[in-house]
């Protein structure tokens, strides 16, 4: 009531301002709500809602619709052709052929949109996300009505009559019509369907119930008596009915039923479709009669495979072709000569090198969703995908994967060792020294000739690694190898050879090693290097060794230090050798006027009795010096 | 419904792990109002039981205000929302969330709000008003907003429905979509058979609109499924299985994605009868070995089709599946044979239900006998297991009503009448509505609607009951015609 006096004691002419402005300012809202959705529209079409621009306006219009729903209620938009209004005024304009929101909405037939309380950031994203999703569709595949009912949105509804739909599908039938001359049969006007009934047929005439319809009626009685007893236990009477349950309720679902109907929904979305896609085109091929359809349809395989590998799905392409096989199976039993061999083509295209170079620009681009599952996608390609990984193991990131395809190498190796050594290459030293070192693992004496391909090698690391697992052979061949590393232009590699050199009881090698030793080359070689062919001689033992060293031990050195350097290495090398003749070199050698080698004769021949005596002890010889 | 049953499903609502508590409670709320709302319409206000259901009604109101400032149910597009959140109802109280919707509309009522300090006396008289107003009549907001507040209830309001929930010329909107299904399903059939693209954002439109009838008038839309235009059966039947076989799925509770998946699915289920000579599919005698070999192949024909449409065009998977499987039993006999046996798809499985349903209750030249919808219904119960799975075929039963939508039946006053809709209360599945087509003399009348749960208040006897299902045919009788000219009426 005082609201009411207050309301009485203003003007009218007063009220009808304050009411006018508040309109104006709650249409400026609009205005300003619908300008903010329209550029968070244009924005989610440039950038991921996470960009920090577009949350920052989605944040702004969230606040805004929550502002003014909190304060008015539901908004509904009207929607024309190029404007949306509000309370029937024009609230925004886009006249824009490609970008207008208006007509974005106008064009599927939507009339109004609502917005209700409650609507909150997440809808307002995902309707944004809609709008982006249906707007880059083809237009004959976008309707962004039937997006937004498919995603049933809580507080945003919409308005679409069924009015757009009559026009859609009676201008598609007249386009159609015209493109083929069809003629419409009678009753289909192609303005408008029209719904035509005679009503006054239904108050005309009689119906005579024949003798066997009569039979029930005419038991009226007893029929009713059985129906109530179906009904209910009231005996008819309606007074009753809300307690009792009917024998047909209890024929309703009960509550295990009803979870079982609920577990048969979520299996039905559990089921991968494209497994269920790959069943399907076996099925259709299965039951096809003609060979051009079924010609037709794997290429429809084909495609289909082409389009998992490049979607990554390789455990699906995989399962193709399996399937494939299997039916390929059945039609070779069934004599079907034509389809098994058309499906023999699939499998070859399965394989084919197109096929392979899709994923090796994958792993090039180093889009790996699954090591695990192209692994084994690349394993039913046998050994024609190893030269394919090999091209690209240097510049696999992804460690799982390279720790796979080692091990599918491994076991290609195991195989057969020459599979994995075509794959080495002096471009691919992280691959080379792995298989290298898988060479060695598998200890196959056959693999050692191939070992003389690295000696071309430009590659040092892969030149040592091969040095290092001839060296661990302990085979002759190695060995004629190692020694073919020691013409190598690299001292490291020389070195490394000279160390990683057996004597295995062959003299003749022990004997090109002398003659190197004595060469005028060998003096030109690096302490280093001369050192362990010195060691090499050391660890054979043989008098002829011990002559030799003995020799440059007791050459004089004439002030020279680089035959001192030389006659030190001959000491070590004695040393190592530890035989009798050895100790004699070295205890004349401790008789010398060189200090330099007098005392180093005298520490080895310590070190060898220290040695012996150990050995003595332990019954067995000192174990050789591996590194100089 | 048992009070015990009533309990079971409380709880099971109350247990769903994903709704918020709140909205748990606004679900109980909801079971509860239906439960005192059925009692208001049999009881005085003083009666006890439903003062005690009236005090445990209160007790839930209560709660929720604990959480919430008030407990607003809105209705919109159909479904119910409280606070702002959409309630989802899933099988087992579908029949709850339908009765509330009706009611609601009825009364033209958008929203109610619940607020704080509501009294039992206030819930009472509420419900009291809304219940015990006449069940038949069409009823004004107006008149029923003005009795609230001279019942003195201030704390509870009742909004208008908005004029956009306000479905007018449904009948003839629901009839127009049917044809218009039609027309489009023969135009995609057209362009299929010259190898153009089919327009699939127009069927999907056409599945969403028939989804939205079903929502808006079940019954009606099945009633339409009455139409059998023998000229272009394959696009009628069509048309017929999807609505049929989304009305199911949507009671088992699939998602609109899925109904969406299924109605296309449906619709294009018989697209392989595209290559079935008419000289055979009309063939009025029994077919020989090699006839029915070419029947046979439109599974896999249709699933051919729909293939080489899908790489083109955003078709659901499902609809090959359909297409191929929609005759393979739950067996797993019938036909195509499979390379690999496995379980028909759920979708499959749907529109076999429907599709069949929908075939043997259609007059064909080669068809010795055409089965009334309740013999069809019996038939197809007979062989649950089977031919059909058991618990969709359940569904689809009780869906279509004992007496199903569209059956022609004797009363035991001699009248005989159309059923037009079913009766939401269970134990009235035998007792639906019927459009009174003759009077007991046999004479056809345009008549009423007659509610066969409507008792005559002298003897506490129902009025009517239904003795026998009839063959319309027989009698000349065009059940499509009856509905159709609901929206005819309309327009």
């Amino acid at each position: 009531m005082a609201a009411e006096e207050t309301k009485n004691q203003i003007p009218s002419s007063l009220r009808e301002q304050a009411s006018d402005s508040a309109g104006r300012s709650t249409t400026g809202k609009i205005r300003e709500i619908l300008k903010l959705l329209s550029q968070a529209v244009s924005t989610i079409k440039i950038y991921p809602s996470i960009h920090s621009s577009l949350r920052t306006l989605i944040d702004e219009l969230a606040g805004r619709f929550k502002s003014f729903l909190d304060e008015h209620g539901a908004i509904e938009i009207g929607i024309q052709e190029r404007s949306f209004t509000y309370a029937g005024q024009p609230v925004f304009r886009d006249d824009h052929a490609v970008r207008s929101l208006p007509f974005f909405f106008f064009k599927d037939g939507m009339q109004i949109l609502f917005f209700y309380p409650g609507l909150d950031r997440q809808e307002i994203v995902e309707f944004l996300e809609i709008i982006r999703r249906e707007s880059f569709l083809p237009p004959d595949e976008a309707d962004i009505v039937n997006a937004l009912w498919e995603r049933e949105f809580g507080n945003i509804q919409y308005f679409a009559p069924d009015d757009f739909l009559e026009s859609r599908v009676l201008k598609e039938r007249d386009e159609w019509a015209q493109q083929m001359h069809v003629v419409e049969s009678e009753g289909i006007v192609l303005s408008e369907v029209e719904i035509k009934v005679d009503k006054d047929n239904f108050g005309r005439g009689r119906i005579e119930l024949d003798a066997e319809d009569r039979v029930p009626a005419a038991r009226s009685d007893s029929a009713s008596t059985e129906i109530r007893e179906v009904e209910s236990e009231t005996d008819g009477q309606a007074g009753d009915q809300t307690g009792a349950e009917s024998p047909l309720h209890k024929a309703s679902l009960n509550e295990p039923e009803i979870e079982r109907i609920e577990f048969m929904i979520r299996s039905n979305r559990e089921l991968p479709p494209h497994q269920e896609y790959i069943d399907l085109l076996i099925e259709i091929l299965f039951l096809e009669d003609s060979l051009p359809m079924f010609r037709s349809t794997t290429s429809v395989l084909e495609q289909h495979f082409m389009d998992m590998v490049q979607r990554g799905e390789y455990d699906q392409a995989r399962l193709l072709v399996e399937r494939a096989r299997l039916l390929r199976a059945h039609f070779e039993q069934e004599k079907n000569t034509s389809k098994a061999a058309r499906l023999d083509e699939f499998v070859k295209f399965a394989r084919d090198e197109k096929i392979l170079a899709v994923i090796k620009a994958q792993i090039l681009s180093q889009d790996i969703a699954s090591p695990e599952g192209l692994m084994d996608f690349l394993r039913t390609f046998g050994p024609s995908v190893l030269q394919v990984l090999a091209e690209v193991y240097e510049r696999i990131e992804n460690l799982d994967f390279r720790r796979l395809v080692l091990e599918y190498i491994r076991a290609m190796a195991r195989e057969d060792f020459r599979t994995a050594i075509n794959l080495a290459n002096d471009h691919r030293p992280l691959l080379t020294r792995e298989i290298i070192g898988l060479l060695f693992d598998l200890k196959n004496k056959k693999s050692i000739p191939f070992f003389a391909n690295f000696l071309n090698y430009t590659t040092k690391d892969i030149k040592m690694e091969a040095i290092d697992a001839l060296g661990a052979f302990e085979d002759e061949t190695a060995n004629k190898i190692i020694l073919e590393f020691m013409k190598d232009p690299d001292p490291e590699i020389r070195t490394r050879a000279a160390l990683r050199l057996r004597y295995l009881g062959d003299l003749g090698r022990l004997k090109q090693m002398i003659l190197q030793a004595q060469s005028r080359e060998f003096r030109k070689k690096s302490p280093i290097e001369q050192k362990a062919i010195f060691t090499y001689l050391g660890k054979s033992r043989t008098d002829e060794a011990c002559r030799y060293l003995k020799s440059v031990l007791m050459t004089p050195s004439l002030l020279s230090p680089k035959v001192t350097s030389l006659r030190l290495l001959a000491v070590d090398a004695l040393e190592l050798m530890s035989t009798d003749g050895a100790r004699a070199a070295l205890d004349r050698g401790s008789r010398l006027w060189n200090f330099k080698i007098r005392r180093a004769c005298l520490q080895a021949l310590e070190a060898v009795a220290a040695r012996s005596a150990r050995s003595e002890g332990q019954d067995h010889l000192p174990p050789e010096a591996d590194a100089p | 419904m048992t009070e015990q049953a009533k309990r079971r499903s409380i709880r099971r609502l109350a247990a769903r792990p994903e709704l918020r508590p709140v909205v748990r409670s606004a679900i109980d709320l909801l079971v509860r109002f239906h439960i005192i709302y059925k009692n208001a319409r049999l009881f005085e206000p003083n009666n006890i039981t439903f003062d005690v259901q009236t005090g445990k009604l209160l007790d839930l109101m209560v709660d929720i205000h604990d959480q919430e400032s008030e407990a607003a149910f809105h209705l919109r597009q159909n479904s119910l929302f409280f606070n702002g959140t959409r309630l989802k109802f899933g099988f087992q109280n579908y029949g709850i969330f339908k009765f509330i919707v009706d009611e609601l509309k009825r009364n033209e009522i958008g929203g109610i709000i619940f607020y704080p300090g509501v009294t039992g006396d206030e819930l009472r008289s509420f419900i009291f008003l809304l219940a015990k107003r006449d069940a038949r009549a069409k009823r004004s907001f107006v008149g029923l907003e003005a009795a609230v507040r001279a019942a003195g209830v201030e704390r509870i309001d009742i909004e208008p429905i908005p004029l956009s929930e306000i479905s007018t010329d449904q009948e003839k909107n629901s009839a127009k979509v049917y044809f218009l299904s039609i027309l489009h399903l023969k135009d995609s059939f057209e362009r299929d058979r010259n190898n153009e693209n089919i327009r699939l954002e127009t069927s999907r439109r056409l599945v969403q609109s028939i989804y939205n009838h079903i929502v808006d008038n079940e019954s009606f839309v099945y009633g339409l499924t009455n139409l059998k235009n023998h000229d272009d059966y394959t696009l009628n039947h069509s048309v017929n299985v999807c609505a049929l076989a989304v009305g199911l799925g949507r009671r088992i509770g699939l998602q609109r994605t899925e109904l969406m998946d299924l109605g296309i699915s449906a619709f294009f289920h018989d697209l392989g009868k595209l290559d079935t000579p008419k000289e055979i599919l009309e063939k009025p005698a029994g077919l020989d070995p090699d006839e029915r070999a070419v029947i046979q192949k439109h599974p896999h024909q249709g699933a051919e089709k729909l293939l080489h449409l899908r790489e083109f065009r955003n078709l659901p998977l499902r609809a090959i599946h359909v297409a191929l499987e929609h005759h393979i039993r739950e067996d797993l006999s019938g036909y195509p044979i499979s390379f690999r046996k496995r379980e028909a798809n759920l979708f499959s499985k749907i529109v076999k239900i429907a599709d069949y349903f929908d075939a043997i209750t259609t007059k064909r030249a080669y068809r010795a006998k055409i089965f009334t919808r309740a013999e069809a219904l019996d038939q197809m119960l007979e062989c649950s297991g089977t031919e059909f799975h058991p618990l969709l075929l359940k569904v689809f039963a009780s869906m279509l009503g004992r007496y199903p939508i569209g059956s022609f039946v004797l009363l035991d006053s001699w009248e005989m009448g159309i059923v037009v809709d079913t009766n939401s209360e269970p134990q009235f599945q035998l007792r639906p509505k019927v459009k009174l087509v003759t009077d007991a003399e046999g004479n056809k009348i345009d008549g009423d609607e007659a509610d066969l749960a409507e008792t005559d208040p002298s003897s506490g006897r129902f009025k009517r009951t239904i003795v026998r299902v009839l063959e319309p045919n027989k009698y000349g009788i065009n059940v499509s015609d009856y509905f159709f000219a609901q929206a005819a009426v309309r327009s």
